[in-house]
């Protein structure tokens, strides 16, 4: 316990230098898994047989294996964090995509048709009533895609992504030296943790009418 | 506009324009900003940053520390980056991703210039600094240590099946294990060569993180390793090393230089190549070892034994 | 479609290294599974009878064990138990108990109280209450566990090759060491088509334990987050 707590006071940037990197792709990877599977998800809802095909793709990527899916875009992407990244986000639309479907599929049919009554067009009913009243599960599945990939962006040093996965790896286990692995483990949690709490926050903040969101 | 709607805008575009401006930091990162001073007999510069990767195993960074720290010490801010293997390394320089890293010879030649002769060491290193012109690259000129490939083997293995030469281990190699790390299996001056040049079959092969090579060996799981010439190990596990008899494996040397970019050296003074000099003329074969010896098996950390060496050596 | 054709080239030419990763691969996930299945099962019941302490204990360390990565609970493991097979198993082992643990956890807690008393009334032992109508009732769940973890676990083994331990991980690292993609692709297809496999293996399995009746929506009934 001793020379864990010794290695980390020692070697602050490194560690530091660890963490800001794998801040960066867990947030890219995150902000474009939204920005593209939330629109995909609004396009396909309704359309029952592009969606089932969708989430049959979707589901085959989810299953393979990291450093395989990574490893297999080196040779378009190459090395560095960009594999990782595209991989990241190609893991993301079976969660996002689906709960977005599922989520507007839940706005009360009433709701809408009072909207459209009052004149609102099908946009504006999108973005002012579906959108929000969708987001306890779309935020559900934002909180898994965020928890997920801070753990499987670790991978990522392997095909030359640094971050935490570097103190894990090249520091730790690539000497079989316990300090940084122990540190990396930790801070890849708590990052983890924090930002599914910030999350949650933001979830209550947007949406406070729905509490208890299912998690 | 409601203020949900503002609400909700707002969390999506956050995201947005966060990811844009990673974007942007992350192309922006890969430009080094050298502030080029024009004499030539400077004896500081002013902060010039240079970013410097090693290839992950403990060799690697310790000659990268050195570098790192030896060029601190007269007015650079370095930044060392631990890279997967050569290959990598060698994408990442020449995409302008970092500006050196120390590399082999041997390994420039059949690994990275994709040769398959075996030419004397001049005609090496000559034709290295020749097709590295050509891709941007700058090679300085090697330090006097060679790490070489060799295979070792424990005494008992040694014993048992009268090992003496590689060939001798092609014939036995149906019986025994061998430890290496995941690039040498399919490296081309690697298992591929030994298996056919040698007639080598081994019975098993453990595939290890390069820094665990000995592992294996240690635990009696494998028999042979994939040997690095300045290894401490061979001498603490005591072990032997097996004669290159078809000077195939061997063939060419592996001294360490190291490789700049070009466009990166013609902007500093000479203190630069003369600092970087002056760190590989105290790489001796024993120096090396020693240092080798100190972060492998004393588990010291790469960057206090370079700062050491350099600190006895009068560099710092 | 070339880069695949080259691949195939690269196994031909070297069947032994890939066959004996294939293997190796293989025979990790076999062991991790075999002994990780009645450890979490068991684990599971025993959780389930024993009260709203061990409901919060088993939720909780679920949620921590899914944000901790995988990769660093493996290196933590190897660090610690040193290289080779065995050791790679023990951390395999330990990541393939706890969603196992959890479905069979949530799956019989989920048994409808009503059902297990009217079986205590016609006068079956706790035992045969278990065996005979918690258990087939909680399988499609317990299933499902297994499943995710024979994913995970195909996944993970591919950080074997780091540690003596062998497996398609190993061509795979190399291929992106020495920058040779088909070698790279000869290691990494075979790792994906083992977790599809698996998968769909698995998968069928638990559709065929599933009562008709209990059938959830397009057989995701669980889908926990990637960690490998």
């Amino acid at each position: 316990m001793g020379e864990i707590w010794r290695w980390a006071r020692d070697h602050p940037d490194d560690i530091w230098a660890a963490t800001v990197q794998h801040a960066e792709i867990v947030l890219l990877a995150s902000a474009l898994s939204v920005a593209v599977w939330v629109p995909v998800g609004v396009l396909l809802r309704g359309r029952r047989i592009p969606f089932a095909t969708a989430m049959g793709a979707a589901g085959v990527m989810y299953t393979v294996p990291s450093l395989a899916l990574f490893a297999m875009l080196v040779p378009v992407l190459g090395i560095g964090r960009e594999p990782v990244i595209l991989g990241l986000v190609l893991y993301s639309p079976l969660l996002l995509v689906r709960n977005t479907v599922v989520g507007l599929q839940g706005v009360p049919r009433h709701v809408v048709e009072a909207a459209r009554g009052m004149g609102l067009t099908p946009r504006q009913v999108l973005l002012r009533v579906e959108l929000p009243l969708a987001l306890p599960s779309i935020m559900a599945a934002v909180r898994v895609v965020v928890v997920t990939t801070v753990g499987i962006a670790t991978i990522g040093v392997l095909v030359g992504a640094e971050g935490i996965g570097t103190l894990i790896y090249t520091d730790g286990l690539n000497r079989l030296f316990l300090p940084p692995v122990a540190v990396g483990a930790a801070l890849a949690t708590a990052m983890a943790l924090l930002l599914d709490a910030l999350l949650l926050g933001a979830e209550r903040i947007l949406a406070p009418w729905a509490q208890a969101a299912a998690a | 506009m409601t203020r949900r709607v503002r609400m909700i805008a707002a969390g999506l575009s956050a995201p947005l324009i966060l990811s844009l401006a990673f974007l942007l930091a992350a192309c922006g990162g890969g430009e080094d900003t050298s502030a080029g001073t024009g004499t030539a007999t400077a004896a500081r510069v002013d902060g010039t940053p240079v970013n410097i990767a090693d290839k992950g195993f403990t060799e690697s960074q310790i000659v990268a520390q050195l570098y790192a720290q030896a060029l601190e010490a007269v007015g650079y801010t370095a930044r060392v980056t631990s890279l997967g293997g050569s290959e990598i390394a060698h994408a990442a320089i020449t995409k302008g991703e970092i500006d050196m890293y120390p590399e082999y010879t041997g390994t420039a030649y059949s690994v990275l210039l994709k040769k398959t002769d075996v030419p004397p060491p001049d005609e090496v290193n000559a034709t290295i600094v020749d097709e590295y012109a050509t891709q941007g690259l700058t090679a300085l000129p090697p330090a006097p240590y060679s790490n070489d490939n060799r295979v070792a083997c424990t005494k008992e293995t040694v014993d048992r099946y009268g090992l003496r030469t590689l060939s001798d281990l092609g014939a036995s190699s149906g019986e025994i294990t061998y430890s290496a790390n995941p690039e040498h299996l399919t490296r081309a001056d690697g298992l591929p060569l030994l298996e056919r040049t040698y007639g080598v079959t081994f019975k098993d092969v453990k595939s290890v993180a390069i820094n665990l090579r000995y592992r294996p060996v240690e635990d009696g799981q494998a028999q042979c390793v994939y040997a690095f010439g300045t290894d401490p190990q061979i001498a603490t596990l005591g072990l032997v090393v097996l004669e290159d008899d078809r000077q195939a494996f061997q063939g060419l040397p592996y001294q360490n230089f190291a490789v700049v970019r070009t466009d990166f050296l013609e902007k500093q003074p000479a203190l630069f190549a003369d600092t970087v000099a002056k760190v590989d003329a105290l790489l001796t074969d024993a120096a090396v070892r020693e240092l080798n010896g100190r972060v492998d098996l004393d588990k010291e950390d790469p960057e206090e034994v370079a700062r050491d060496f350099l600190r006895q050596n009068g560099l710092l | 479609m070339s880069l695949l054709a080259s691949a195939w080239d690269f196994y031909r030419a070297n069947r032994p290294l890939v066959e004996r990763a294939f293997w190796e691969h293989l025979r990790l996930t076999g062991a991790a599974l075999g002994l990780a299945a009645p450890t979490g099962v068991t684990l599971g019941i025993a959780a389930a009878k024993l009260g709203r302490r061990a409901a919060f204990a088993v939720v909780a360390i679920g949620s921590l064990g899914r944000a901790v990565p995988t990769f660093a609970v493996m290196a933590l493991a190897l660090t610690l138990a040193g290289i080779g097979f065995w050791p790679a198993v023990i951390g395999l082992y330990g990541l393939a108990v706890p969603p196992i643990l959890r479905n069979t956890f949530t799956g019989i807690r989920g048994v409808d109280p009503g059902t297990v008393e009217a079986a205590r009334g016609m006068g079956l032992t706790p035992a045969q209450v278990l065996a005979r109508v918690e258990l087939p009732v909680a399988l499609p769940l317990v299933s499902a566990g297994i499943r995710t973890a024979s994913v995970e676990v195909v996944a993970t083994a591919a950080l074997a090759g780091l540690v003596g331990a062998g497996g398609l991980g190993a061509v795979v690292i190399s291929g992106l060491q020495t920058g040779q993609d088909d070698v790279l692709l000869a290691g990494a297809v075979p790792i994906a088509l083992l977790a599809l496999a698996a998968q769909a293996l698995f998968g069928a399995a638990e559709r065929l334990v599933t009562p008709r009746g209990l059938r959830i929506g397009r057989g995701l009934a669980t889908h926990e987050g990637r960690t490998t």
